[in-house]
């Protein structure tokens, strides 16, 4: 990032020789004369002496020598930390994401990707699917993972995936014995559902009206991991993703029904802002995403 | 020395925006965002983001700002180099300072180093803590005095002097002939602090927490002079650190006490540069008289007009 001048006053300066250095750089003498002239009035010194035999500097030449001897080694380290950059072996990926992505999505896309891009780092902030939107809107976090989130225009999908909801419920549970249920079937049990504003919810209480039922919730919080564990431990039904009790009914701690209801599903998206392009270690990184909510 | 087109980039990075980096450099918009295509052209790589709070660096983008403050500092050091070469001095040194060294060290320092130095400007700039760090990692200054600085990422400490807290009492007080006193000891008068998010007001804090006491100031303020007055007029004891309270409040016979408690003693007084940045020579030079001030008044102890002094009148 020096000035042509400068560049031309190392070349001369490395070479000895003004004839030499504009063999190297490929430019005519009297060009580098001219740059060598004007740096010489602008640092307000002279900076080499011509002898017969080539060029020597003076002790403001030398001063400078050094200085751009520096900045050149330090342009080097510039090109080597981008190239890093570019290769992922340095970069920082920040992601705003819901409860749901936290039991298994995100440990399994980290994982993986940390084995093939070990220096990678990661700030992941568990946040409601509206606050996910804001987070990326602002600019604060990279990649957004939300449940039918209001994108608007200013932030795009880069990865959708549909996502049913379940009713969850203990694998001793009466309904457990069922293919699938129905809103209706679960509004007779004690109901555990995620609050009013959780997109989730609101789904199933459209479905409900749809189906002309009114449930009643028996306990209401914001932790998911909170419902899961009231529906393991009692005989209570609560509605989630699938992703949300994914490791519960590997575990076989939960069993998982689908309603035969319409309208019981969403999307989850990826989602970015409208840039130019993303860091490199962010666009892998939704990749890995991808697969991994392909897989399950 | 160096390119225009970095130059300009850091303004953008400054300024926030490219609109207000052209209004402030006097160029048109376009031309500076041509400038900032060659150099993503140069880098190989995208180095900012526009969105609607204004820009944004991407990793490559930070490095080249990194990379473009680096070499305005080796720059500006060398010609310092070549200026000392040459038998002179000259340029400008920028640095920040807290308050505290403003009414005593500062001035001394400043007008000896014109006096040696005539072709140098100096600017000071008197802030707090946090600002005097992100001065000197922002290249603002080239560098800080502060006052018991949390080591930073990108700034290091390069001298450290023990800054007590200290108790100020006016003459004739009830505790004014004490060799030391606790903070407890305070809490019968009325007590005069600085803020508690200042450097200062965080000792106290701590102190506070550790002896259990709960102390309602009867007056807390970001200005050491009116805290200089406040114990001046007879209104009551301030919590001052010894730098602050060294000039202001002599002949008028108050008494600095030392602090038994350990936090109010924990301070101290912070000399902080950019990591691993060669100061242009003048900068050293303040610098050097700065340690050197220091050192002789924390060897010092007390000044001497503190040594509890006998009212005189």
């Amino acid at each position: 990032m020096l000035k042509t001048s400068l560049r031309y006053f190392v070349a001369v300066a490395r070479h000895g020789s003004i004839r030499a250095a504009c063999a190297e750089l490929n430019v005519a003498q009297s060009a580098v004369s001219r740059q060598l002239q004007g740096l010489e009035r602008e640092i307000g010194s002279v900076l080499l002496e011509r002898r017969p035999r080539g060029v020597v500097l003076t002790q403001a030449g030398e001063l400078l020598l050094r200085f751009g001897l520096n900045a050149s080694s330090d342009r080097q380290a510039l090109t080597t930390g981008v190239l890093a950059i570019r290769e992922l072996r340095s970069g920082h990926v920040s992601i705003a994401v819901i409860q749901s992505m936290v039991p298994r999505v995100l440990p399994a896309t980290i994982r993986a990707f940390k084995l093939q891009y070990p220096c990678i780092t990661f700030a992941v902030e568990v946040v409601t699917t509206e606050r996910a939107v804001a987070r990326v809107r602002d600019g604060d976090a990279e990649i957004g993972i939300g449940f039918c989130p209001a994108l608007g225009s200013d932030l795009a999908v880069a990865h959708r995936s549909h996502e049913p909801l379940m009713a969850v419920m203990a694998p001793t549970h009466p309904l457990a014995s069922r293919q699938d249920v129905t809103a209706a079937d679960i509004a007779g049990f004690p109901l555990a559902l995620s609050p009013a504003d959780n997109p989730a919810r609101a789904l199933f209480e459209t479905a409900c009206s749809a189906a002309g039922i009114r449930p009643v919730v028996a306990f209401e919080s914001n932790s998911l991991e909170l419902l899961r564990r009231y529906a393991e431990t009692g005989d209570g039904v609560t509605v989630l993703l699938k992703q949300t009790v994914a490791m519960s009914l590997t575990r076989q701690q939960l069993v998982a029904r689908l309603f035969r209801d319409p309208g019981m599903g969403g999307t989850i998206d990826v989602f970015i802002g409208q840039r130019r392009t993303l860091p490199a270690a962010a666009e892998r990184f939704i990749a890995s995403l991808a697969k991994v909510l392909e897989d399950g | 020395m160096i390119k225009k087109s970095l130059l300009n980039f850091m303004a953008v990075v400054r300024n926030g925006s490219i609109r207000a980096a052209a209004a402030e450099l006097h160029i048109a918009q376009s031309a500076i965002s041509r400038q900032l295509q060659a150099l993503e052209h140069e880098i190989g790589t995208l180095i900012l983001e526009r969105n609607t709070r204004g820009i944004r660096l991407t990793p490559a983008g930070e490095l080249l700002y990194a990379h473009g403050q680096k070499s305005l500092f080796k720059a500006e050091r060398f010609h310092s180099e070549l200026d000392a070469f040459r038998g002179r001095q000259s340029g400008h040194v920028a640095f920040s300072a807290v308050e505290s060294l403003a009414s005593h060290l500062l001035p001394r320092i400043v007008s000896a180093f014109t006096r040696n130095y005539p072709e140098v400007t100096i600017s000071v700039t008197v802030a707090n803590t946090d600002d005097v760090i992100r001065h000197v990692s922002d290249g603002l200054s080239s560098f800080g005095v502060s006052f018991s600085a949390v080591p930073t990422r990108g700034v290091d400490t390069v001298a450290r002097y023990p800054e007590p807290l200290l108790a100020i009492v006016p003459k004739g007080h009830l505790l004014a002939d004490r060799r030391s006193v606790a903070l407890r000891d305070l809490l019968p008068h009325d007590i005069a602090m600085s803020t508690r998010s200042t450097g200062a007001g965080i000792l106290v804090n701590a102190a506070c927490r550790h002896a259990g006491l709960a102390i309602t100031p009867a007056l807390e303020t970001n200005s050491l002079e009116l805290l200089r007055q406040f114990v001046g007029s007879g209104a009551g004891v301030a919590v001052m650190t010894r730098q602050s309270c060294i000039e202001g409040l002599d002949g008028d016979g108050c008494a600095a006490i030392p602090f038994e408690d350990e936090a109010l003693n924990s301070g101290s007084i912070d000399v902080v540069v950019a990591s691993g940045r060669l100061l242009p020579l003048p900068a050293e030079r303040i610098i050097e008289e700065l340690r050197r001030q220091l050192l002789a008044s924390s060897a010092s102890g007390l000044a001497p007009h503190f040594a509890v002094a006998p009212a005189p009148c």
